[in-house]
């Protein structure tokens, strides 16, 4: 398992409240208590905090699992104006 | 417990002195108030406020609304929104060159009111955050059958940083009867921008009040929106998506599709199997998205419409009661209300067939077409009037421009400088 999935299921555990063990690359939007749309936005808020990196709202919106998560975290960033 | 919030917003009545607080708006010193990046910082601050949850910040907010609004005030978003208009967002703190001979500064236009359509409120928080965050001062007005969206988040952007309190403070919220006349014209006479959000008559009754003859005018007003659709290509989890924006605001939103074109051949397998999937995800997301209480009027609606599909040759699919109706038709039909997750499904085998039935208030389409196809899709449809083309999924998701507006361009004064010694 990368340090990226690592570190990201430890911030969703901590933000879901619930056991890392729960979560698999797998896991999804609505699996698991409070990741509905509004916790969506809570996690991409925490990712960027954490890891640094801007999610746009097109790909949260594409976003169907961790895995999904994980790719975009390690993909290169796009620049800003 | 947390305790009620006291309005900040001001009815308008015999006595009160708005004249008085709109010239007070418009004298603001803005120059020097805050920059940008400051303010996106504020409007930042605010999103991870909403997202806290902090305090009693989301009452009166619609829950739905919740993800959308404070995702659009991430500082990246509304940035990413700034560059995609202006070539140098830069511009907006000082002049910026742009090319060898010339410069380009962006001002606030001043005063921006916004006239706020009474069933989606929730829209005017983004109109108005993009005109705080360029340096207008803005005024509010809300309908007075509407709940008050905007005093928690000003009270909460005022205790975030001392500019966001510089914003709040240039924010003034309203609510007065539209058949106000003498406060309508006060408020329109003191614009240099007037957004009006709604239906055909309020936006005509807010065009036809006096004005300033260099105010600006945005109207994002009624307007129809569908979808095109390829089985071929579409995942069962944009299936999910596409009916999530069909059901998500119970289509009261400009941008929720009516119609949605589909390729294919009722009984052909491509076309069933899409077909299965959709109605398990419109069961699923209509039980997942709570909705507003019908009244007699809507629920007698759908039956009405459910029977005049039928007469109509299409195939209705739909729950037992009156949570969600696909109405499979030969063509859309006109004489059907497509509201309260009431959607028609159109087959199609060419694209030929769907540019007749684009309305010429066309917004949204939301597509899910292979690559060509969707060039050559986009490219007709957009002549048409058509304003955007998202993917399932980001079809309620305010962006710039919107209703084919710029609104960057339109809150801002652009300035030109020719460089010295040029």
């Amino acid at each position: 398992m990368s340090e990226t999935n690592t570190k990201l299921k430890a911030l969703m555990a901590d933000l879901f409240k619930c056991s890392p063990e729960e979560l698999s690359d797998s896991t999804g939007p609505g699996d698991i208590n409070g990741w509905d749309s509004l916790g969506h936005v809570s996690l991409m808020a925490e990712i960027q905090k954490q890891f640094g990196t801007h999610i746009p709202v097109e790909d949260a919106i594409e976003v169907e699992s961790i895995a999904d998560i994980v790719k975009i975290i390690d993909r290169p960033q796009e620049a800003h104006a | 417990m947390s305790p009620a919030v006291e309005p900040l917003w001001t009815p308008v009545s015999p006595g009160t002195d708005f004249a008085g607080q709109l010239a007070a708006l418009r004298s603001l010193p803005r120059q020097a108030s805050a920059g940008i990046n400051e303010r996106l910082a504020a409007l930042h601050g605010l999103s991870e406020a909403l997202l806290s949850g902090a305090g009693s910040l989301r009452e009166g907010l619609p829950a739905d609304g919740l993800a959308f609004l404070s995702a659009f005030l991430r500082q990246d978003n509304l940035r990413s929104l700034i560059s995609r208009e202006v070539p140098a967002p830069g511009a907006l703190s000082e002049f910026i060159a742009i090319g060898p001979r010339k410069s380009l500064r962006l001002l606030p236009r001043g005063l921006v009111c916004h006239w706020v359509a009474g069933n989606v409120p929730l829209l005017a928080v983004f109109s108005w955050a993009v005109s705080a965050a360029l340096g207008n001062a803005n005024v509010i007005r809300l309908s007075s059958r509407q709940g008050d969206v905007m005093s928690p988040l000003l009270r909460a952007l005022a205790a975030q940083s001392p500019v966001g309190r510089i914003i709040s403070d240039e924010t003034l919220v309203v609510s007065f009867d539209r058949n106000h006349s003498e406060a309508q014209q006060a408020m329109s006479l003191a614009a240099d921008v007037r957004i009006a959000w709604g239906g055909r008559d309020a936006v005509d009754a807010i065009r036809g009040l006096p004005t300033r003859w260099d105010c600006e005018d945005v109207v994002f007003g009624p307007r129809m929106s569908m979808a095109v659709i390829d089985p071929a290509i579409i995942k069962p989890a944009a299936v999910t998506r596409l009916v999530t924006d069909i059901v998500i605001f119970d289509q009261l939103a400009c941008s929720s599709p009516q119609v949605v074109f589909v390729k294919g051949v009722p009984g052909e397998a491509g076309f069933d199997a899409f077909m299965g999937l959709f109605q398990e995800a419109f069961a699923r997301q209509s039980a997942a998205f709570r909705r507003h209480g019908l009244d007699f009027a809507e629920t007698f609606r759908i039956s009405l419409d459910r029977t005049r599909a039928i007469l109509s040759g299409g195939t209705v699919l739909r729950d037992r009661g009156t949570q969600w109706t696909v109405a499979i038709m030969p063509v859309p039909a006109d004489g059907i209300d497509c509201a309260n997750r009431f959607v028609q499904v159109v087959p199609y085998q060419s694209l030929d067939e769907i540019y007749p039935f684009i309305p010429e208030n066309a917004q949204t389409c939301v597509v899910q077409l292979p690559p060509q196809d969707l060039a050559t899709f986009s490219e007709q449809a957009a002549w048409r009037g058509v304003c955007r083309f998202p993917n399932p999924g980001e079809g309620n998701h305010f962006e710039n421009p919107w209703d084919g507006i710029g609104l960057v361009s339109r809150l801002t004064r652009f300035v030109v400088r020719s460089e010295a010694g040029r």
